[in-house]
């Protein structure tokens, strides 16, 4: 699994690496020690991360101005997101809240064209239980996330759940955004359906 | 397994439908973890399935299922990252 994790987050990684000597300048209100490449301090990490759900800050209260486009421009070659199928159709693609995090489409177009590529490897890839993608999994492409109000997550999110952590990575180290999308703003994204080997029983 | 949806309710997010393998009926629920969106698969009898048609309890069992008190009618068990209601 961790193989293929690397898979999937390697061209997102190396993105990340790009921007590792960004200068993360110290918001005014609260200066911040340098750790990693958010600049936050640990226990400003946990403080926001321990607020309740639908009240933590707007992350440029607490994000330096250079990090926060730094990190944004490593979606402007595109942002994706997984999903099953049934979901789409019945639903749409965005949220309750009309949110919908994304990863740079470079992590996730490398793990789809990897001929390793199966239901069970790519469903411990996604963090979900087996059996979960025995229907047909799609991938939704925004060429142009910022007309889509791209944005680093705030945690307030619908999909943020108890893994979340501020500065716009997930727990791994992969980069992770935030675009508001709803069936009005249907044409700006793509829905590609991505063949999957069907490797056992249904 | 193979969930076929009979039913669904866009504006409540939700839909009825039978594992047509084991024949058994569930509610199922959009969520979402930080790389991927599906549903969550709740058992439920045929008499419940009916009800739940016709609007009958069902927006407890949905706060049940959304707040996790639901667990244990879980068809499939929860992945590592499991998602939240989306």
């Amino acid at each position: 699994m961790h193989r293929l994790l690397a898979l999937l987050f390697a061209g997102a990684l190396a993105c990340a690496h790009a921007q590792d000597g960004v200068p993360a300048a110290p918001p005014a209100a609260a200066p911040l020690q340098q750790t990693g490449n958010t600049g936050l301090d640990p226990a400003v990490v946990a403080r926001i991360k321990a607020m309740p759900h639908g009240t933590r800050p707007d992350p440029s209260t607490y994000l330096a101005p250079a990090y926060m486009a730094a990190h944004l421009a490593q979606f402007d070659h595109g942002a994706c997101r997984f999903s099953v199928d049934a979901k789409v159709r019945k639903y749409g693609v965005g949220q309750q809240d009309g949110t919908s995090f994304v990863m740079p489409c470079n992590a996730a177009e490398q793990l789809v064209q990897s001929s390793a590529v199966t239901r069970p490897t790519l469903e411990a890839a996604l963090g979900l239980p087996a059996h979960t993608l025995d229907g047909d999994l799609i991938l939704i492409k925004i060429a142009r996330p910022r007309a889509l109000g791209l944005r680093l997550p705030s945690g307030n999110e619908a999909g943020a759940n108890a893994a979340w952590i501020p500065g716009g990575k997930l727990p791994d180290g992969s980069l992770e955004a935030v675009v508001t999308i709803t069936a009005v703003l249907a044409r700006k994204f793509e829905v590609i359906p991505i063949p999957l080997q069907q490797d056992r029983p249904r | 397994m193979n969930f076929e949806d009979r039913w669904v309710d866009r504006a409540r997010r939700f839909a009825l439908g039978i594992e047509t393998v084991s024949g058994c009926c569930y509610l199922s629920i959009p969520v979402s973890n930080a790389l991927v969106d599906y549903d969550e698969y709740y058992a439920i009898d045929q008499a419940t399935f009916d009800r739940f048609r016709r609007g009958e309890g069902v927006d407890a069992f949905l706060a049940a299922c959304r707040a996790r008190r639901n667990d244990a009618q879980l068809m499939l068990p929860p992945g590592r990252d499991r998602g939240m209601p989306a």
